[in-house]
């Protein structure tokens, strides 16, 4: 771990503030994370060393650990991301009175808001958690951590976003025709379907299925919002480091030190 | 009710209570979890622990069952009174 307190540097545990802050030589470990949580970790400790007086070149980031972090934080959102993409149908169904939610399709408003809320739990969760990341950074180096992990989660999102999207309008505009629904519903006769359970069910898929279109805009609307809140803590992350080092209280890295 | 149970049947609860007792238990027991104040209340828990796991422990396996069973409280009582397996009003 570049941010350690072993190794040759004089960094890591220093108490040195503004003006006699030490450079950061290197560590035993190198960084190179596996998984989000490993890479928090290493976020975390080269924060606490930046903010322990340690100045961290930011090119000792290279470019394939940089990747890697991208890397991770695309990994780590799109399949969380996709799953809570799925519940929104759902929780939409919920608010267009399609889809029972506690067992009634006269959902009270406070229903209507436990299932949005169910469906945007994990992405809530996510942006949170990610936020809480994102104000872990002081210097370039830590920075650089950041912004590429929020990078690739940034990417994942909108990917998600994207086939979410085209999926929905796909199920939409060529899966549910009357033509495959009518289809559908003659298979089910095989089984002995009941006449009026197969008009219900020809019924329930006419009305449910523009909540697909409906749930494609949410998806992205959701996806934008829950991407912008770890970049808002970020940005009060920099107010806050701006104020630290004007005041002189931290000492970051800069070119030429 | 039957009398005197006897070696393994003393656990089949027909042993000690009538059918349609039994039957209303669980009838009773699915429509005060999946519906109604302690529906809200267990789901409202559920999401709770989903955020604190997720975020707080960093638990995302213990999160994501929280939010599971969330999703099964809501869902759950709409996809077992279509199937006409509960009345849950």
């Amino acid at each position: 771990m570049a941010g350690g307190n072993s190794g040759n540097g004089k960094a890591g545990g220093s108490n040195s503030k503004a003006g006699g802050g030490d450079i950061f030589q290197g560590g035993d470990r190198t960084v190179h994370p596996l998984g989000i949580l490993e890479a928090i970790g290493f976020i975390e400790e080269a924060y606490a060393d930046e903010s322990g007086g340690a100045e961290i070149d930011p090119r000792r980031l290279t470019t394939p650990v940089r990747w890697e972090f991208m890397e991770i934080g695309f990994r780590s959102s799109f399949v969380s991301g996709l799953t809570a993409a799925l519940l929104s149908p759902l929780a939409i169904g919920v608010l267009e009175k399609n889809v029972p939610i506690f067992g009634t399709t006269n959902p009270s408003v406070f229903d209507e808001a436990c299932g949005l809320l169910l469906a945007m739990i994990f992405s809530m969760g996510y942006s949170i958690f990610l936020a809480g990341v994102a104000t872990k950074y002081l210097g370039g180096y830590t920075r650089a951590m950041v912004t590429n992990l929020l990078f690739g989660v940034s990417v994942s999102s909108a990917l998600k976003a994207l086939i979410v999207f085209l999926a929905f309008h796909m199920l939409y505009f060529f899966v549910l025709t009357d033509a495959n629904v009518i289809g559908f519903i003659q298979f089910l006769y095989k089984f002995n379907l009941q006449y009026d359970a197969a008009v219900s069910i020809f019924l329930w898929i006419k009305n449910f299925k523009s909540v697909f279109l409906t749930s494609a805009y949410f998806v992205v609307l959701t996806s934008a919002f829950f991407v912008a809140v770890p970049y808002a803590a970020m940005f009060w992350a920099h107010l806050r480091n701006k104020k630290l080092i004007d005041a002189g209280v931290v000492n970051v890295f800069k070119e030429g030190n | 009710m039957k009398s005197s149970p006897g070696g393994i049947e003393v656990i089949n609860p027909l042993r000690h209570v009538g059918e349609a007792q039994y039957a209303e238990f669980w009838q009773k027991l699915f429509s005060t979890v999946l519906a109604g104040f302690w529906g809200h209340f267990f789901f409202l828990i559920c999401l709770g622990l989903t955020l604190f796991f997720g975020v707080r422990k960093r638990n995302w396996r213990l999160a994501a069952i929280f939010a599971f069973i969330a999703a099964i409280i809501a869902y759950g009582g709409g996809i077992l009174a279509f199937f006409k397996l509960v009345k849950l009003y």
